[in-house]
């Protein structure tokens, strides 16, 4: 199955490309100088302490958050500071940080409303993945669990054609059950998608991750492959917290 | 304090002050009929209502539909000991104080649980329920026909006695007002209106605070009342309604949100020159209408924040950096959650430091 | 009591309750999606009537007159919101001063194009009449309002539950920005949302125009009682505008079939109950 859709002349170096990315909110800078690539099929984590700014860059990414400097580019396409529907349409997925479900929609309405192009077989697919929600289908979205909201907010993100997907912490506040199943998922999602992963938890990322960068007070701080990283317990303890 | 040298480079605003001062003490001389008198002393009345309704909403961020409730009680309250209970003047006035302060804490203490446009509907409400009772208990005020007949103590005797004591009432009221507004409690009630989550942060128990301000409005308003039911010898339910709170609404935006002074502009173009107008020019409202609609969009900081600001930006050297001042308080009350725009406690200074109203600028934070 | 009298009142109160509804539900609408307190509903309630009753005297139709009002309200609410209130969105205090001096704009236009003084807006005959209703007399009139609430009411209730824009508009209740990462302008929702707001105020309006009668304060009259019915139904509910419209009505009616003098209060005293009990209303969900 393929939950991203890919043309043939894409099939090959960077769907993303954040360049010298600058963000204020009113006079505090909250990004400074974020440069960061995605590659195409492959998933990239972004990571950092609490504060460092990595959801404010993918909600710039994704024109939540208008960029004061710096450019975008998806697929060679400038996209700094689009509205965030036509961003959408182009095929980015954004799983944000509190998941964003509507709890007042049952879980298939969270689903219908984000497909764009009605497609029944793909939502299929994606129930088929998310095999969990199945049964699901018409709870209110307010009744889930923690874990179980975070596979809706997913499975959204995929019923339409994704070219990228951006995942906001996922794990955050899971029981380490949830968090367990949620990296099974993610694994299978990253076979066919490219993903811009935002983790806390350094252990998931290390799973899930083929490239890293690290994020300190709003700037790039850190690149590299990521089992870099895994090795490099000096860099991991400076930015990260984590040894 | 450094409040001297802070008033050094605005000595042209205080001969504008004098010489506004002694316009108005002269005006009766000066004007062509009494007629103009009363309506300025309406006028007067008005602003300081219109000013006490700017320490909530421009100074505290408390956005109240119930504010004419305050004004009507103090009318009432005024008129039936006067006329029926036998009080002189100013034993009525101390029980009216007394009963707005109680009244004011009731209401606020119940309605402040809720905010935004919630509290808005509560104080609503509130001044709906009492302008009815008004109506309804037309054996003590008189129903819809209005309380008539209150006494003029003699001092109050003619128009020109009534202009003078409203004229003092009003300076009276700015001065104490413009005092608690640049006292520590003034700075956290500038502080919740910027941010009030922080301002809970750093410590402040805000509730208090705004219902406060909430008591001390609406005395102030009471007060006013009282003052007005006298001076016309008549109260109606009208003062009451909702439609009294949208003229203060309107005075205060035309005038400038958050300068206290604003007030008493608003008061002079809603009152004596619309009614002027709207007697000579048929759509004169709708052209008020425009303008108010203009003002909201355009100058959000009505006439005075606009003025002061035009003023600020030309004494700036260009290309000085930008602070983060509050500047004259413009009504944007940004659904700012916890971690708005920054800010220090004494850092919203609603006036910076220049303007006629400005002399007090600069109290430090609490 | 006898069981007559209570039938009696019940349909009285539901018929009024309606009539509230048909007041509020536009505003409820506005606000539910928007968060915009529009306080010019009242005009734009009164706009339907005035138009109402001007095509219906041109054509003779009163169905047209309805037609014509409902479109009114739907104009005047998608210039309104592209010209001005998009300018406000986030801002909400900004939003209610705007609102408020649509209120005199809209209100002195009124005055000048169709006089200051009470116009006859004659119901049709064949809601005239009155129906006999267990051995009393019930106006066809107040049917007709019961009716026409009704079907809003299914209308929007279908419109909201079964469509996609529905799917839409509750999403865009709970939280609009999620809304927009998915794909879908938002701002082009929020037109459309206030043309329907629009337009459910000026059919209120030309339906109860009528009932009411028609004159330039027919708006700030009534924009009282719908914000009350909203607030207790909760705001950002519509389902609950229909509960605190018919829980108006009704408690109305039968307060003033033993105290007439106090019938007028009913409405703030449930509104000052419901706030002090649960401050977001009967079916208001959303925090502070
Ligand atoms: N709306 C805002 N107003 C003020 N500061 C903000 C706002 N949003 C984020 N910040 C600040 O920006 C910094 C980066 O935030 P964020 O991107 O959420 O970090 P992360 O996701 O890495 O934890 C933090 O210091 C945060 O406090
Ligand atoms: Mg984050």
């Amino acid at each position: 199955m393929t939950l991203g859709t890919m043309t043939a002349q894409e099939s090959t170096g960077q769907a993303l490309h954040v360049d010298h990315l600058s963000v204020y909110i009113g006079e505090l800078h909250i990004l400074e100088d974020v440069t960061l690539r995605a590659s195409r099929g492959r998933c990239t984590a972004l990571l950092g302490r609490n504060g460092s700014g990595k959801t404010t860059t993918l909600k710039s990414i994704m024109g939540l958050v208008p960029p004061a400097g710096g450019r975008v580019t998806f697929y060679g396409r400038d996209i700094t500071g689009r509205p965030a529907h036509e961003v959408a349409r182009l095929g980015i997925g954004y799983v944000p940080e509190d998941r964003g479900v509507f709890t007042g929609l049952t879980v298939r309405e969270n689903l219908l409303l984000a497909q764009r192009k009605r497609d029944d077989e793909r939502l299929r697919r994606v129930v088929r993945l998310f095999s969990e929600l199945d049964p699901l289908l018409d709870r209110r979205a307010g009744t889930l669990s923690g874990g179980e909201r975070q596979m809706v907010a997913i499975a959204r993100a995929l019923v339409n054609p994704v070219r990228l997907l951006l995942v906001d912490e996922p794990s955050k506040g899971l029981a380490p059950r949830a968090v367990r199943r949620l990296a099974e998922l993610l694994a299978e999602v990253k076979k066919e998608a490219t993903v811009l992963l935002v983790e806390q938890n350094f252990f998931l990322a290390a799973e899930l991750a083929d490239h890293c960068y690290v994020l300190d007070s709003g700037r790039t701080v850190y690149e590299g492959p990521m089992g870099e990283l895994e090795a490099d317990e000096e860099t991991r303890r400076k930015y990260l917290g984590v040894a | 304090m450094a409040k001297v040298s802070r008033r050094t480079g605005t000595e042209r605003t205080w001969l504008l002050t004098g010489g506004l001062l002694g316009l108005l003490f002269a005006f009766p001389v000066l004007s062509p009929s009494v007629y103009y008198v009363s309506l300025l002393t309406s006028a007067a009345l008005y602003g300081v209502l219109a000013m006490s309704y700017d320490l909530l909403m421009g100074y505290t961020g408390i956005l109240s539909f119930g504010h004419a409730l305050f004004f009507g009680v103090g009318a009432y309250g005024a008129g039936i000991l006067m006329r029926d209970a036998g009080f002189d003047f100013f034993s009525a006035m101390a029980v009216v104080l007394a009963l707005s302060a109680v009244l004011a804490a009731v209401i606020g203490l119940l309605s402040l649980r809720v905010k935004g446009v919630y509290f808005a509907m509560v104080t609503m409400a509130f001044a709906e329920f009492f302008h009815i009772l008004v109506e309804k208990l037309y054996h003590i005020t008189g129903g819809s026909d209005g309380f008539t007949r209150i006494p003029t103590p003699v001092w109050l005797g003619g128009t020109v006695q009534k202009y003078y004591v409203a004229l003092v009432f009003a300076i009276a009221m700015y001065l104490l007002a413009r005092r608690l507004v640049s006292s520590p409690v003034g700075s956290v009630w500038l502080a919740i209106r910027e941010n009030e989550t922080r301002a809970a942060m750093l410590g402040y128990d805000t509730f208090s605070y705004k219902l406060a301000v909430m008591v001390i409005s609406g005395m102030m308003a009471a007060l006013t009342g009282g003052l007005y039911a006298v001076v016309v010898n008549f109260a109606h339910p009208g003062f009451i309604s909702v439609s009294t709170t949208i003229n203060l609404l309107l005075m205060v935006v035309i005038g400038g949100v958050g300068t206290l002074s604003g007030g008493f502009i608003g008061a002079l173009i809603v009152q004596p020159l619309g009614r002027i107008l709207s007697s000579y020019f048929r759509a004169w409202l709708l052209v008020f209408g425009v303008v108010y609609v203009l003002i909201v969009l355009f100058f959000p900081a009505g006439i005075l924040g606009s003025v002061r600001m035009w003023r600020l930006r030309r004494r700036r050297p260009p290309g000085a950096p930008r602070g983060p001042e509050a500047g004259p308080a413009v009504p944007t009350a940004s659904p700012a959650g916890p971690g708005g725009a920054p800010m220090t406690p004494a850092a919203p200074r609603a006036t910076p430091g220049a303007g006629p109203a400005a002399g007090d600028g600069g109290a430090g934070g609490p | 009591m006898e069981l007559k009298v209570v039938v009696s009142l019940l349909l009285q109160g539901v018929s009024l309750g309606m009539l509230y509804f048909l007041i509020a539900s536009g505003l409820s609408l506005i606000f539910g999606l928007m968060g915009v307190l529009n306080l010019a509903h009242g005009s734009l309630f009164m706009w339907g009537a005035y138009v109402a009753m001007t095509v219906y005297g041109l054509t003779g139709s009163f169905a047209l007159g309805l037609v014509g009002g409902l479109l009114a309200g739907a104009a005047l609410g998608v210039v309104l919101e592209t010209t001005l209130i998009r300018r406000l969105y986030g801002n909400p205090v900004g939003q209610i001063l705007l609102t408020l001096g649509l209120i005199l704009v809209l209100d002195e236009t009124v005055k000048l194009i169709w006089g200051p003084t009470l116009l006859p807006y004659p119901k049709p005959a064949f809601l005239a009449g009155s129906a006999e209703v267990l051995g009393r007399a019930f106006p066809h009139y107040r049917i007709f309002l019961i009716v026409l609430g009704a079907l809003v009411w299914l209308v929007i209730h279908l419109v909201l539950n079964r469509t996609k824009v529905g799917l839409i508009i509750r999403a865009g209740v709970e939280d609009r920005e999620m809304v927009t990462t998915l794909g879908i302008d938002v701002k082009k929702v929020f037109t459309g949302v206030f043309a329907l707001g629009g337009a459910l105020a000026a059919l209120g309006g030309a339906a109860a125009g009528p009932f009411l009668l028609v004159y330039p304060q027919l708006g700030l009259n009534n924009l009282f009682p719908a914000i009350i019915v909203v607030v207790i139904g909760g705001l950002g509910s519509f389902t609950g505008s229909v509960i605190g419209g018919l829980l108006v009505g009704v408690t109305q009616s039968f307060v003033g079939y033993y105290e007439p003098q106090l019938a007028v209060a009913v409405n703030v005293a449930l509104m000052a109950l419901v706030l002090l009990v649960r401050p977001h209303g009967l079916l208001g969900h959303r925090g502070v």
